[in-house]
């Protein structure tokens, strides 16, 4: 049999149960089991590590489903979605989407939890912004950087990751951002959210100063929201 | 530097991102040594995410000998490819494994990264002789020495870098440390992992080991 071909059996092997009949032309025994038997030692590898990955990165959607409910429906997601990158990280990329028809709790609390890995495994921004280009904001664009996203969840969802205090909104905007070496969500505060709208689609960079101004309170504070976007490089800014 | 990801064995093409990847880290960290395994870890575009076998045969050599030296020419830096530790042999191999490692060094013109525990697991798991394996090995390729702590399963001994290295692992690597005194020695610990003090006193005990004659 030709290398491809058997990689082939040999990853049928590892996703199906019992695996494929060819198995028996690929595999041999070993002095103390039997070739069937040695090779399910990698099916039991594969599926542990790749549901083990998915705790590791959500958490606390698995609190919300429970261990087992998380494992099952993980091992349907898995067999739906097997990895197609080779940093295993990237297995839960689907998962926010997956889980949307099974659970909406779950799948909300996905969403951030996607997030926060996407914020932490950014690569660093090529074009923070900087105090000189608040003088040139009506000719800059500026965007939400890869380490910066703003997730809108439902209070229920958002208060699994930060304390809400105020019981009459349906819908939050968190910011999940990164900030050195870990990630932090933080709730958009109300005078800010038009303008993070307007970062997350690349506005003029004049346009999102407005919206942060056009409130006495965004005025007051638009200095610290500016200040923490060029300290921790949260704003690209794209020329033009 | 030391990857998991490369599917050097795989019969996907080796992923141009990734390679692109590798050789501006590489560049940037300027690493002593680069290494990768002698293993393949995706198919038809999907990723398994472990360090799969290949069958010891010539299909294998030529095949692994011709990514290798991809890479090598992308990266522009000699790879180091390290022996894995397997839990299942096939039917297609025709050669056994020391006699693969050292046929394909030589022909990809690379390095070699020894794992003695990875050696030890699989002698114990296929009946074959680990002394015979380790004084078949071209040591003058061995630029890296990797040690581990391995478990008892059911039948088998696992892999798992969890636990201190075992005394018969050590007592290989005695012999081994002598062939190739100018290779760099890495204990893995990467499961259940202590605390530093206790990786501190494995690294010491593993450095006492080269300088007790052995019986
Ligand atoms: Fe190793």
């Amino acid at each position: 049999m030709r290398l491809k071909q058997l990689q082939r059996v040999f990853w049928e092997t590892v996703r199906t149960e019992p695996g494929p009949e060819e198995q028996d032309l690929v595999f041999a025994s070993s002095p103390s089991m039997n070739a069937r038997d040695c090779a399910s030692i990698y099916r039991r590898m594969y599926w542990y590590r790749q549901i083990d990955a998915l705790f590791d990165v959500f958490p606390t959607t698995a609190e919300v489903l429970g261990s087992q409910r998380f494992t099952e429906l993980c091992t349907t997601y898995i067999a739906q979605n097997p990895s197609e990158h080779p940093a295993l990280e990237q297995l839960g990329r689907h998962l926010p989407q997956f889980l949307a028809a099974k659970d909406r709790l779950a799948s909300g609390c996905a969403a951030v939890e996607w997030a926060q890995l996407k914020a932490l495994t950014a690569p660093d921004n090529p074009r923070g912004l900087t105090v000189n280009d608040l003088y040139e904001s009506e000719t800059t664009h500026a965007r939400a950087a890869a380490a910066m996203h703003i997730v809108e969840v439902e209070r229920d969802i958002a208060q699994r990751f930060i304390a809400i205090d105020d019981a009459s909104e349906p819908a939050v905007m968190l910011r999940v951002a990164r900030a050195g070496f870990t990630v932090r969500i933080a709730r958009v505060p109300a005078f800010a959210t038009s303008a993070y709208t307007r970062l997350t689609k690349g506005d003029l960079f004049a346009a999102v100063c407005a919206e942060l101004a056009s409130t006495p309170e965004g005025t007051a504070r638009a200095s610290s929201e500016i200040g923490d976007w060029i300290r921790y490089e949260w704003v690209t800014v794209l020329q033009g | 530097m030391h990857g998991v990801g490369l599917s050097l064995g795989g019969t996907d093409p080796l992923s141009n991102p990734y390679l692109a990847q590798l050789k501006a880290l590489v560049h940037w960290a300027k690493p002593e040594v680069v290494s990768d395994h002698i293993c393949f870890a995706s198919v038809d575009g999907s990723y398994g995410h472990d360090l799969w076998p290949m069958p010891h045969c010539e299909e294998s050599i030529s095949h692994l000998a011709s990514r290798i030296a991809q890479v090598q020419e992308t990266i522009g830096r000699r790879l180091a490819v390290e022996n894995v530790s397997s839990y299942v042999s096939f039917q297609s191999s025709t050669m056994t494994e020391w006699e693969f490692v050292g046929e394909l060094v030589r022909r990809a013109d690379c390095d070699l990264l020894l794992d003695v525990n990875n050696v030890y697991v699989s002698a114990h798991n296929h009946g074959f002789s680990a002394a015979e394996y380790l004084s078949a090995i071209p040591y003058e390729r061995v630029v890296q020495i990797h040690l581990a702590g391995h478990t008892r399963e059911n039948g088998y001994l696992l892999d798992n870098h969890g636990a201190m290295v075992s005394e018969a692992v050590l007592d290989l690597f005695r012999a081994v440390a002598m062939k190739c005194p100018e290779a760099r020695v890495i204990v893995e610990w990467d499961e259940k992992v202590p605390p530093f003090e206790k990786l501190l006193e494995e690294v010491h005990r593993v450095e006492q080991s080269t300088q007790v004659e052995s019986p």
